[in-house]
């Protein structure tokens, strides 16, 4: 008889999920700790994850799981990252800590995609970077730079 | 009086600006990220972008320096032909680019031809920075020759070598972690080469006017191979094959999954053929014949057999050329189940074996979904006609 055990996660800021066992070993880093915690490894903590990102992370593990070879995966991936660089800034971070080799290059490679074909101050505006520079640091980056003219 | 203190309190409002709360949809997340997952997607990007973050801001100026994949291509040399136009710098820019790196480098790209002493010495870089993945491909005249330190790079576990020279030292003793090999122009001995990785899983050996030559029991050798692809004409030209040889070479691959033999326009020998070859070859899933004549008759026959040998073959794709003219007899077969899903049988003449292969096909596979038969270009409307009739009166196990 298979036992459907789950296991509880908790996030940072203490939201917790019940997800079935097989769903929570797709993360490499839960499967370590189930495997090396001992018996009472029934509810584990992730700190560097919010409850909101948690959800989403265990919906895909979910859909991954459980149906791997569906059809419908590639579409499910697409809708997926369907999301602002925000949610996907922390899902690829999340994703990291958690050791989900499938989210984390789907994630990075939609936010690699936002770079493309954008001006400097367009990466800028997508992602909120604040330009530190001084125009003296930036024009002294500008000729260190100048072997290579991508700067 | 009054008007004083609204002077004073206007004046405070207009001058006192409270810090701008950033509202949290427009906090800067990208930047504070840990430096694998920024790698993960600047190595993802074209290298003139990637390095182009380093203007972003001041924590973006040395992101760039942790990539860990390079990929020189078309579209990188044409960005810098537009922006430098001199072609005799480009060494230099790849070079001074290299210095830069601070990390590992796993995976490294060139599609074109700079000189010889360059790329050696950036072969000389990678080994130290614990290269994995090498692509050197070009289309220019002379092939690059491989330095003597490419063969001391014993994480190779991919490489592409179009158009180059591998002649490797009597010291080398293989590269021990090779998963995948795909070579084109290269014309030296590859027997001894590959008889030194056996955990090559693929091998890719395109054909072109210079080819190496192997024989088949050295290919026999890479119990591991999950794809294999190769002509006939890579054999070495004292060897005679036979069908026989074939299944022998597919007995001693018990994982290959794809095959693609490239008979270029060679006629199987009669050695053999009549030896019942026993074992089946339940992991071939796709088969591609290039170049059969299927009016010889040791070549219809190759076909067939293997056909019937492999029970979980999925995928057929054959490209017929007709040397011989018709009639020869055609061999006698027994139908059975395949599992044919899809098939492709491209430069048909319409001739009777042909038609003969396609009604096997179509009697014996109940779950083909697709198949495709494209008559020669240089076939009559007429012939076109007959052959399309011939077809359609044959019967169909599937739906």
């Amino acid at each position: 008889m298979t036992s459907s055990k789950t296991i509880v996660l908790r996030s940072s800021d203490g939201a917790t999920f019940e997800v079935d066992e097989a769903v929570a070993l797709h993360s490499l880093m839960i499967k370590h700790r189930i495997e090396t915690g001992g018996a009472d490894s029934t509810t584990i903590d992730v700190p560097e994850v919010t409850g909101n990102t948690l959800s989403k992370v265990i919906e895909y593990c979910k859909k991954h799981v459980e149906a791997p070879n569906s059809d419908d995966l590639k579409s499910f991936d697409t809708d997926f990252v369907k999301v602002d660089q925000a949610v996907l800034c922390h899902l690829a971070k999340a994703s990291y800590y958690m050791n989900i080799k499938g989210l984390l290059d789907l994630s990075s490679k939609t936010i690699a995609d936002m770079f493309k074909g954008k001006t400097v101050e367009q990466i800028r505006e997508t992602f909120h970077i604040k330009n530190d520079f001084t125009p003296e640091e930036e024009e002294e980056l500008r000729k260190e730079n100048s072997w290579n003219l991508f700067v | 009086m009054i008007n004083i203190f609204l002077l004073l309190r206007v004046i405070m409002e207009v001058t006192y600006k409270a810090p701008k709360l950033i509202a949290p949809e427009e906090e800067d997340f990208i930047t504070t990220m840990p430096d694998d997952v920024v790698t993960n997607i600047l190595d993802r990007l074209p290298i003139q972008d990637a390095v182009g973050t380093s203007i972003l801001a001041r924590n973006w100026r040395f992101k760039w320096n942790m990539l860990s994949q390079l990929v020189f291509d078309d579209d990188f040399f044409h960005y810098l032909s537009y922006k430098a136009g001199d072609t005799n710098n480009y060494g230099c820019i790849i070079s001074r680019l290299l210095f830069h790196l601070n990390g590992a480098i796993t995976r490294f790209v060139l599609r074109r031809k700079l000189d010889d002493e360059n790329v050696s010495h950036w072969i000389l870089f990678l080994s130290r920075k614990g290269i994995k993945d090498l692509t050197l491909a070009h289309d220019g005249i002379t092939p690059f020759k491989l330095p003597t330190r490419f063969f001391s790079c014993l994480e190779f576990k991919h490489l592409k070598l179009y158009n180059c020279c591998l002649s490797p030292p009597p010291t080398f003793l293989g590269f021990p972690n090779l998963l995948s090999l795909q070579l084109f122009r290269e014309n030296s001995e590859l027997g001894e080469f590959i008889i030194r990785c056996p955990l090559l899983e693929i091998l890719i050996l395109y054909d072109s006017d210079k080819v190496g030559k192997v024989k088949l029991d050295e290919i026999a050798q890479l119990k591991n191979l999950k794809i294999l692809s190769f002509s006939l004409s890579h054999l070495n030209t004292t060897m005679t094959v036979s069908s026989y040889n074939i299944f022998e070479l597919l007995d001693s691959l018990p994982k290959l999954q794809v095959l693609h033999l490239n008979f270029k326009d060679y006629k199987l020998t009669k050695g053999g053929a009549k030896k019942r070859f026993p074992a089946a070859f339940p992991s071939l899933k796709a088969l591609k014949l290039y170049r059969i004549d299927l009016c010889n008759g040791e070549n219809l026959s190759c076909a067939f057999e293997l056909i019937k040998s492999c029970p979980n073959l999925q995928t057929l794709e054959i490209l017929a050329i007709q040397q011989e003219a018709d009639p020869i007899p055609i061999p006698e077969v027994e139908y059975n189940i395949t599992g044919l899903k899809s098939v492709e049988l491209i430069n048909l003449k319409g001739s009777e074996n042909e038609v003969h292969l396609i009604k096997y096909l179509f009697a014996c596979s109940p779950l083909l979904k697709m198949i495709v038969i494209r008559p020669r270009y240089s076939l009559a409307p007429g012939e076109q006609l007959m052959f399309a009739r011939k077809l359609l009166m044959l019967r169909r196990a599937s739906a």
